[in-house]
């Protein structure tokens, strides 16, 4: 099936790129913070919420804990990477048009 | 003086965030919510813990077992389940472990009224049937004090209706613009 890419929100994004390296929900929270330089503290709530989502479209899995049963794991999936790696081309987009007609207006 | 104390206090299935500032006002006195029936709120006094409180409506009940990779999700950050109520459940985290919100965009706050508001209307549904049969009844018996008690109680209904629907309208229209 073919993917139509539409903007991710930044907590999908946030997210996503948490999910590079296997990782469970506080981690996530602790490392986009630190990411974000404190701009970005996800809520439980709200991170929990994506989470289920993304599972169900397939963009990330869970992982079997060894240790600790209770706490689950995450790992992003190939079709996470290839949505992460469209946004970064939009992403990359915005922020060249941004700069440059902003530059103009000087 | 007593560490306990139980408090009769009511709040509409629309006034949570009423009802969220009034626990957490509680708690900053040292009144820490242990239990509630969704009447009356039981209290323990600490000098020491301090919490912060919120509640959420959830899909299931917090009684059925769906909840609990949620809640256990939650616990990853000290993140407690104090009580329940029909599908509210009370949560608290201590202060010490930093801010304690549920939600930190738009989507998911939007999500949240989405649920509160059909689990109103689902209320709404039932009772707002038998309610106006009633009141026909009492109308054209001619009985006014209970037909106007009648209206009464449909208004409050309407109003909650109307209230749910503002928050959740200001919300989208937020969420046309940013995340």
């Amino acid at each position: 099936m073919t993917e139509t890419y539409t903007a991710l929100t930044e907590t999908v994004y946030y997210i996503l790129l948490a999910l590079l390296e296997p990782n469970h929900g506080y981690g996530i929270m602790q490392d986009v913070e630190q990411l974000s330089e404190g701009r970005l503290k996800l809520a439980a709530g709200t991170l929990y919420g994506a989470l289920t989502t993304l599972v169900e479209r397939g963009w990330i899995r869970t992982l079997p804990n060894p240790i600790e049963s209770r706490r689950i794991n995450y790992q992003i999936e190939p079709d996470g990477r290839q949505a992460l790696n469209h946004e970064l081309n939009r992403l990359e987009e915005l922020l060249a048009n941004g700069k440059k007609l902003l530059k103009e207006q000087k | 003086m007593s560490t306990k104390k139980n408090v009769f206090q009511f709040f509409a299935l629309w006034q949570h965030e009423k009802e969220e500032t009034w626990l957490n006002q509680m708690a900053a006195e040292g009144w820490n919510l242990v239990s509630t029936t969704g009447l009356t709120y039981q209290f323990e006094h600490s000098d020491t813990e301090a919490f912060t409180y919120r509640l959420e409506y959830l899909k299931e009940s917090p009684r059925n077992m769906v909840n609990k990779p949620y809640f256990d999700f939650l616990a990853e950050s000290g993140i407690e389940v104090v009580d329940s109520f029909r599908n509210w459940v009370y949560l608290r985290k201590p202060a010490e472990l930093g801010p304690f919100d549920l939600y930190s965009d738009l989507d998911s706050r939007i999500e949240h009224y989405e649920r509160i508001k059909k689990g109103y209307m689902s209320i709404l549904g039932i009772v707002g049937v038998v309610l106006a049969i009633n009141l026909w009844d009492y109308l054209i018996t001619g009985e006014l004090p209970v037909s106007a008690f009648l209206i009464v109680l449909i208004g409050v209904l309407g109003w909650g209706y109307r209230s749910l629907s503002t928050t959740l309208a200001n919300l989208r229209k937020k969420r046309k613009l940013s995340e």
